[in-house]
């Protein structure tokens, strides 16, 4: 009894500590906390967001979510430019961090210009591509024509056949420098000893990559793909900029879908049920997530 | 080192990084001769006297320095608390605090947009500051407090035997040891906000209170024809960002590689 008293006295005298969160969850909590409740709230009703009535329809919007192909059509674009931009990164960044610590010159050059892209913003970055890609007068279809490569010159952005890989090459364009920065830090504490047994063991380079180099950036690899399938979740003002998820769906992803459900159709309720399943995927991301960061 | 020992790998390894480099240098370079299309120098005197290009840089600069404000004074006050002192439901309350960690704008755009218009926040700067800070915190509280957790106890023990309380104890002993911290969570706030686009499109909707992001579509449509002025544009609002980066490069990096999961 005695020892639970002092337990329960122990607690109370560190309830003022509680005080140092409030800012943290001042601003979770409105935004995050109340966000996602009214969201799944707002999911439930047929609402435009501004008429003071709402219909209550139960669960009516997921099973119209399940039913409506240009959900699927958006997801499934999602899926796509998440896999081509992740390992088309992971595999140049890692190349780019690896060619980077052989005897080459000018390597402070070379790491400004491929990690440049990275600190731009996207709005400057879709207008840039925009010209470039620009079927009529864009420097790409330009050069293309002026090397005899006509057969070449496409529309980038307005043919719905390429049009969302060529927003996947902008977004590589943007982030290779992420990836081969994450990869460059983390080449730079790997064990010099290790390196040095297979140096006398006569291991070439390739041989040393596979058994020594790419298993020890295991942790890498994995923050490189968590990173960049939230990052494509979250890909918005690319597309909005360069196509606008067009021509006609050819682009769409889940984030501009919902962009045009909520601020051009005024459809509320039905935006707030694509959020619901958007919120989901993030959330089992986050727990993931957390986790890695526990196991450290 | 890395099984790069010849003298050929390093030719062959500078032939391939030039190739890439120019690969990648080129769209930069588009960017600055585009933008001297037509009148020259002069398409950037007529951008920078434009009335509104300062004050774009004027809003972008309130809304990131407060963002930044804001996600310092909590994530600092909170990763100490999670690092350092005793609290019930500790653990709970940190993974609550982290439930925002990968949440985009666009997934609560439904109640962002009702509740900042309802409250009449249209074209003001805290629609863009509150979103930014909520959503920014989480990731900056998990990289300050694992460094947080990097610092021993017993320095804040001495400090509490001399009879500081928790709260002198973070003014006097965590602080001045967290400048390599503080200019990752300043330098990713920063940036963070600075080149957010989407509530600047949803919520600033007045000329006057649109921010940098939104001056490419605000110039090509004053300048509809003429590539060159809008691309003067470009090159303006980036340049801010890439100086600071020349000028801090080593701070970027670090910010960038602060939230690789170290196995």
């Amino acid at each position: 009894m005695v020892a639970g008293d002092y337990r329960w006295k122990k607690i109370f005298r560190d309830v003022p500590n509680w005080l140092y969160l409030i800012p943290v969850f001042a601003f979770v909590g409105f935004f995050i906390y109340y966000g996602i409740g009214y969201t799944v709230y707002i999911s439930l009703f047929e609402w435009n967001g501004i008429s003071p009535d709402k219909t209550f329809i139960g669960i009516q919007h997921y099973l119209q979510l399940f039913r409506d192909s240009i959900f699927y059509l958006s997801v499934g674009h999602t899926f796509i430019f998440m896999v081509i931009t992740i390992f088309t990164q992971m595999i140049l960044g890692l190349l780019i961090a690896l060619m980077l610590k052989s005897q080459v010159r000018l390597k402070a050059v070379y790491k400004v210009i491929f990690f440049l892209p990275t600190v731009m913003s996207q709005a400057v970055i879709a207008a840039l591509f925009r010209q470039i890609f620009n079927a009529h007068d864009g420097e790409l279809n330009r050069f293309l024509e002026a090397v005899g490569f006509d057969f070449l010159a496409l529309s980038w952005l307005a043919d719905p056949d390429i049009a969302l890989y060529s927003i996947a090459v902008i977004n590589i364009w943007e982030f290779t420098g992420f990836s081969f920065i994450m990869y460059f830090a983390a080449l730079s504490v790997l064990d010099r000893e290790v390196y040095e047994a297979a140096y006398i063991e006569g291991a070439g380079f390739f041989k040393t990559f596979i058994k020594i180099t790419f298993p020890m950036l295991k942790s890498t690899h994995y923050s490189l793909i968590m990173l960049g399938v939230i990052g494509s979740l979250k890909t918005f003002d690319l597309v909005f900029l360069t196509t606008g998820g067009g021509p006609g769906r050819a682009s769409e992803l889940l984030s501009t879908y919902i962009y045009k459900k909520m601020i051009v159709e005024y459809n509320a309720g039905y935006a707030s049920a694509l959020c619901v399943i958007f919120l989901l995927l993030t959330l089992i991301l986050t727990a993931i997530q957390l986790r890695a960061y526990k196991e450290r | 080192m890395y099984g790069l020992y010849s003298k050929r790998s390093a030719i062959i390894s500078q032939i391939v990084l030039t190739v890439l480099a120019v690969l990648f240098a080129t769209p930069l370079v588009i960017m600055f001769r585009v933008s001297l299309q037509g009148e020259g120098i002069q398409n950037y005197a007529a951008v920078l006297t434009h009335p509104l290009i300062p004050r774009f840089f004027l809003n972008s600069l309130i809304v990131s320095s407060s963002t930044v404000a804001i996600v310092f004074v909590s994530t600092l006050l909170s990763a100490y608390a999670f690092s350092k002192l005793n609290m019930p439901a500790k653990s709970v309350l940190y993974n609550a605090a982290l439930v925002g960690l990968m949440i985009p704008a666009i997934a609560l755009i439904v109640p962002l947009f009702l509740t900042i218009k309802n409250f009449g926040l249209l074209n003001h700067y805290f629609a863009l500051i509150g979103p930014l800070s909520a959503l920014i915190m989480p990731f900056t509280l998990v990289v300050c407090r694992n460094f947080f957790d990097e610092i021993p106890d017993s320095l804040l023990e001495a400090a509490r035997v001399d009879g500081c309380n928790s709260f002198m104890a973070m003014l006097y002993i965590m602080i001045p040891l967290s400048k390599p911290i503080a200019t990752v969570i300043i330098i990713w706030s920063f940036l963070q906000s600075w080149n957010e686009y989407l509530l600047g499109l949803i919520f600033m909707q007045e000329e006057t209170m649109q921010i940098v992001t939104q001056a490419p579509q605000f110039f090509i449509g004053q300048y509809t024809q003429d590539t060159g002025k809008v691309f003067a544009s470009l090159v303006l609002i980036s340049l801010p960002v890439m100086v600071a980066y020349l000028l801090m490069q080593k701070f970027f990096e670090d910010s960038m590689t602060a939230g690789s999961v170290k196995g």
